[in-house]
């Protein structure tokens, strides 16, 4: 996909986000309505604008639009990924799985240096976020068999 | 007029302050030394962190990234030719070719000493200019602030980049971003789609964290570089001390200081502008202009003394008017409203500790440079620069959730924030400015709330928005900036047609 493809595509999800969102920015009632409908408006026309002006093409229009895109598809899916675990399976598990497998999956293979990554930056976010500033996080799976509860 | 900040010394002192500060800085050194990663990401990367903390250690760490951030940039410009954050793309340079004569020790003191000059001086502005203009802005009811926030619109068209409808895009995405959530006037729940985790709007926080912290992320993982800085460009070995030549340096540490004060005051103007115009100006103004790109240590000095000299000035208007001057400075708001802080004169009025406390971070970090900044603290910090960006981007995204999750301990948030991330990374790729969705973002809500609140007092009377001399005042630089662009245009037009 090249990157003026990318632009048409991105303005025109704009442009379909913001009439998707305008019925229901006109049933808001009390004033709460006016400023929402303009600011969608505006989108629409600004949108619309940069999407039919005619301009002269320059060579970026033709480069493609990702360096490589299974690449940063598996990246987001990574990130998905981990987003779901979290919850259920718990940060430094879900953490440490994300940060070995990414590395992995990217062609870095140095295992002594993954490694120490990953426990240099567990222990410093345990020490920092659990126990200096007593900060929420998932709560690991396995803990109920720990402590049992 | 001292008194405050006087007053606020024990408070900025404390070894909880100072720790979050020096955490900041290192963290800022590392940061900004990391090409791809700039201050605004380690910002928006520590804003959620300080969640929980007292605000003014919340700000120490704060302080600390910007004014560590903005020099780490210098590191790998100078050593690798890669400059760590745009505003130091004029230190590469004269710093480069410096490394390639041996003297990387060298230009990195010069690069450490003149930063500090620079930050100094900016503090300093920060302390003296600030407090007045808080006294200015005393006399500014709903309808003046309604104003001040459309002003803060305006300066988008100078934050706009090289195509003005892409920042007016931006901008409009930023506003409706902030329009999410319950009206704050009449209550009625807006684009909240009966989900109970919208309904209090997006948080600030993870809005900024997924615009800044993902398209990096992205970007590495799309490059997927697996080799670091090697060790050898880190054993350094001081050869001369730019103390000794200090006479050398003065007047373009002067020059560069004031240069960056006034842009780093000007909303929208500062980061990379900053130290390309110093540099230049060192260069014209030289005796032996044609060294500098060449090698020359006073290039070195310029870039960063200009660089440092924007940091706490572009402060001044995000403090006292709630228009921040640069990108990083709209994310520190952005870290101030998280904490239940206004600015504007009942910051300083209701929280002097947090106003005049976050001036005097500002100078203690600046002069902090100087120790963490040196070439001791540069191999030691600068280990991390050898870990291969592909392990790093896992480690930006485990401290975006360290954050993001810990605001309502709910993955709803880590989703929020992914979503921004990939229309951050989509608006990165396709050049439309970040800068102006997070103004958008910022002084939408003020926007319609002062102008809501101006027309409920008058009884749905307009004219109160054009009542004041204050209004008046406020329209006519708000036209004036919104102008500028195309003003400036004209005026360059007209200058080669006549020439």
């Amino acid at each position: 996909m090249t990157r003026r493809a990318a632009e048409r595509g991105f303005l025109l999800l704009l442009i379909v986000s913001a009439a998707g969102l305008m019925p229901e920015a006109l049933s808001y009632r009390g004033g709460s309505q006016y400023f929402p409908v303009i600011l969608l408006a505006a989108l629409l026309a600004c949108c619309l604008a940069a999407l039919f002006r005619p301009r002269a093409a320059t060579p970026e229009d033709s480069e493609p639009f990702f360096l490589n895109a299974p690449r940063a598809a598996l990246a987001l899916l990574l990130m998905a990924a981990y987003t779901l675990a979290l919850p259920a399976v718990g940060y430094f598990t879900t953490s440490a799985l994300l940060m070995f497998v990414m590395a992995w999956v990217f062609g870095y293979r140095d295992l002594k240096v993954i490694a120490a990554t990953i426990v240099g930056y567990l222990l410093f976010t345990w020490l920092v976020f659990t126990v200096i500033f007593e900060r929420d996080m998932a709560r690991e799976f396995f803990m109920p068999w720990i402590v049992g509860y | 007029m001292f008194d405050p900040v006087i007053d606020a010394i024990p408070a900025v002192l404390t070894w909880k302050s100072l720790l979050c500060m020096l955490i900041g800085m290192i963290a800022g050194l590392v940061i900004g030394a990391l090409p791809g990663l700039t201050v605004v990401t380690g910002t928006a990367l520590l804003i959620p962190l300080t969640f929980g903390m007292e605000p003014l250690a919340a700000m120490g760490l704060l302080a600390g990234m910007y004014n560590g951030g903005s020099y780490g940039g210098a590191i790998t410009a100078i050593l690798l030719r890669i400059p760590g954050t745009p505003a130091s793309v004029a230190t590469v340079f004269d710093g480069w070719p410096m490394t390639q004569r041996g003297e990387a020790a060298y230009a990195l003191q010069v690069a450490v000493v003149s930063g500090t000059i620079g930050s100094v001086v900016s503090a300093i502005s920060l302390i003296v200019l600030s407090p007045p203009l808080t006294l200015i802005t005393l006399a500014f009811g709903p309808a003046e602030y309604f104003w001040v926030a459309m002003f803060g619109m305006a300066t988008v068209s100078m934050l706009l980049g090289g195509d003005p409808l892409k920042g007016v895009i931006a901008a409009l995405i930023g506003l409706l971003l902030g329009v999410v959530g319950q009206d704050p006037v009449t209550g009625t729940e807006r684009f909240v789609f009966n989900d109970l985790e919208l309904l209090d709007g997006f948080s600030i926080v993870t809005l900024l964290t997924g615009l800044y912290a993902i398209p990096p992320v992205l970007l590495m993982c799309e490059e997927a570089a697996k080799k670091g800085m090697s060790g050898e460009l880190l054993r350094l070995k001081r050869v001369k001390s730019v103390f000794s030549e200090w006479t050398r340096y003065v007047r373009v540490w002067v020059r560069s200081s004031v240069i960056g004060i006034i842009i780093g005051i000007l909303p929208g103007a500062g980061g990379a502008m900053t130290s390309i115009i110093a540099w230049n100006d060192a260069r014209s103004t030289s005796k032996d202009p044609d060294s500098y790109g060449k090698g020359n240590p006073e290039g070195v000095a310029a870039s960063e003394c200009g660089n440092g000299a924007d940091n706490a000035s572009s402060m001044i208007p995000a403090l006292t008017l709630g228009i921040p001057g640069s990108g990083v400075a709209a994310v520190i708001l952005g870290g101030l409203l998280v904490h239940g802080l206004r600015p504007g004169p009942q910051l300083f009025r209701d929280h002097p500790d947090v106003a005049y406390g976050f001036m005097l971070q500002m100078l203690i970090t600046a002069f902090m440079l100087i120790v963490l900044g040196g070439l001791l603290a540069t191999r030691i910090f600068g280990q991390v620069l050898r870990l291969p960006p592909i392990l790093l981007a896992p480690l930006i995204v485990l401290t975006s959730v360290v954050g993001v999750y810990g605001i309502h301990a709910s993955a709803f948030d880590v989703w929020i924030m992914l979503a921004i991330g990939v229309v951050g990374y989509a608006m990165d790729k396709l050049e439309f400015p970040t800068a102006p969705a997070v103004l958008g973002l910022l002084l939408g809500p003020m926007a319609e709330g002062e102008l809501r609140l101006a027309l409920t007092i008058s009884m749905g009377d307009a004219s109160i928005l054009f009542a004041s001399l204050a209004s008046w005042v406020t329209i006519t630089c708000t036209l004036l900036v919104f102008l500028s662009p195309w003003l400036r245009s004209a005026w360059q037009r007209r200058k080669a047609a006549a020439g």
